[in-house]
């Protein structure tokens, strides 16, 4: 055997003219990702789940947000979560603990999830009874952006902490998001973060985006997040 | 780094197109990104580079970017422009500006090597 490339030949080492075709495609890079994105999002309208993919730095309080979101739906909207880590049940077992079904992706390093990980991840929620289903990407506000996963509503999270540069600085995230929350808006006093200023730099980004500013420690200040919430169960019903 | 998984999805789709084809190799990959697409050029043909070194079949293939800048659209006005970074329209002043170009992600063409006549190769 050939201890090149394994082939039975030598053959095709020796110099010689190629024998070329050119073949065009016009596809797209992530065509295969695409198409599982396409059937999850098929899947997802045929029960009636709204899914909401949530994609942040690490630390911008995705799980918080969840776990507030849940405690204020709970009795009216059921809800499951996918969680995407690079490692750890932590995360699920946050949620688990508000008694939502949720299952724990853990990608061994990959700094994104993909559309078939959230389709084998739907899998094992069969059987349960939802009509909001949230996937937590995993923590990276650069790479999930380039993985449709078949959500309906792609959020975008910047913590007040992180600092007010963010839209500037990742452009990606925000011009292909749906919604843009800040968070942590509790911390406001404490830092130079001009929300209105942050807000009206996505929007300048992508002129369609919903923005929203929350603090988890305020629940005054999730009520319009949590309407907007009610309001996309109620088009799906 | 999630240039990895977008050379190891494009090596997929070519391996099966190649294999389709009968062919033994790949000569050219070329795919167009766009500026706004969230991909570093550089360590997609570094994943690239890299993806060759372990396997054979791709291990001639020399890889063309064609990149694509934004072209930006005003909401308000339908000017379009060039311009880079957060600017207002340049025409009317107003801010609005939607991208028409730079999201593009693709796969455009591939050179493949076939087996030469005669000399069926397996």
């Amino acid at each position: 055997m050939c201890d090149h490339c394994g082939c039975e030949t030598h053959q095709h080492h020796e110099p010689q003219e190629q024998k070329l075709k050119e073949i065009e495609l016009e596809k797209s890079i992530l065509a295969a990702n695409e198409q599982v994105a396409q059937k999850n999002r098929e899947h997802f309208r045929n029960k009636g789940i709204v899914v909401f993919n949530l994609i942040s730095a690490p630390g911008s309080g995705k799980t918080s947000l969840l776990e507030a979101t849940i405690e204020a739906l709970k009795d009216e909207i059921p809800i499951a979560v996918i969680e995407g880590d690079p490692e750890t049940e932590r995360d699920a077992e946050r949620i688990r603990a508000k008694g939502v079904p949720v299952v724990q992706i853990t990608t061994g390093g990959a700094c994104h999830l993909d559309a078939q990980m959230v389709h084998r991840a739907f899998h094992q929620l069969e059987g349960q009874d939802f009509r909001l289903l949230f996937i937590e990407n995993v923590g990276n506000l650069v790479c999930p952006s380039s993985f449709d996963l078949g959500e309906d509503i792609r959020v975008v999270l910047v913590s007040v902490p992180e600092g007010p540069d963010k839209p500037v600085k990742y452009p990606a995230s925000f011009i292909k998001a749906d919604v843009f929350c800040v968070t942590k808006a509790d911390l406001l006093p404490y830092f130079d973060f001009d929300p209105e200023e942050v807000v009206r730099n996505a929007k300048r980004l992508n002129p369609k985006l919903r923005t929203f500013v929350l603090s988890v420690k305020e629940p005054e200040s999730l009520k319009e997040w949590i309407n907007f919430l009610k309001e996309m169960a109620a088009q799906r019903a | 780094m999630h240039e990895t998984s977008l050379v190891l999805s494009m090596c997929a789709q070519i391996r099966e197109l190649a294999q389709k084809e009968g062919a033994q190799g790949v000569a050219t990959i070329t795919v167009r990104i766009g500026e706004l697409a969230g991909v570093e050029f550089e360590a997609f043909s570094f994943a690239f580079e890299v993806y060759k070194k372990q396997d054979p079949f791709f291990a001639q293939a020399h890889l063309k970017i064609e990149k694509v800048p934004a072209r930006l659209r005003c909401l308000l006005c339908g000017h379009e422009t060039q311009a880079q970074g957060l600017t207002p329209c340049p025409a009317c002043g107003q801010w609005g500006l939607e991208p028409i170009t730079g999201k593009e992600l693709d796969l455009l063409k591939v050179e493949l090597i076939l087996p030469e006549e005669g000399k069926d190769h397996v």
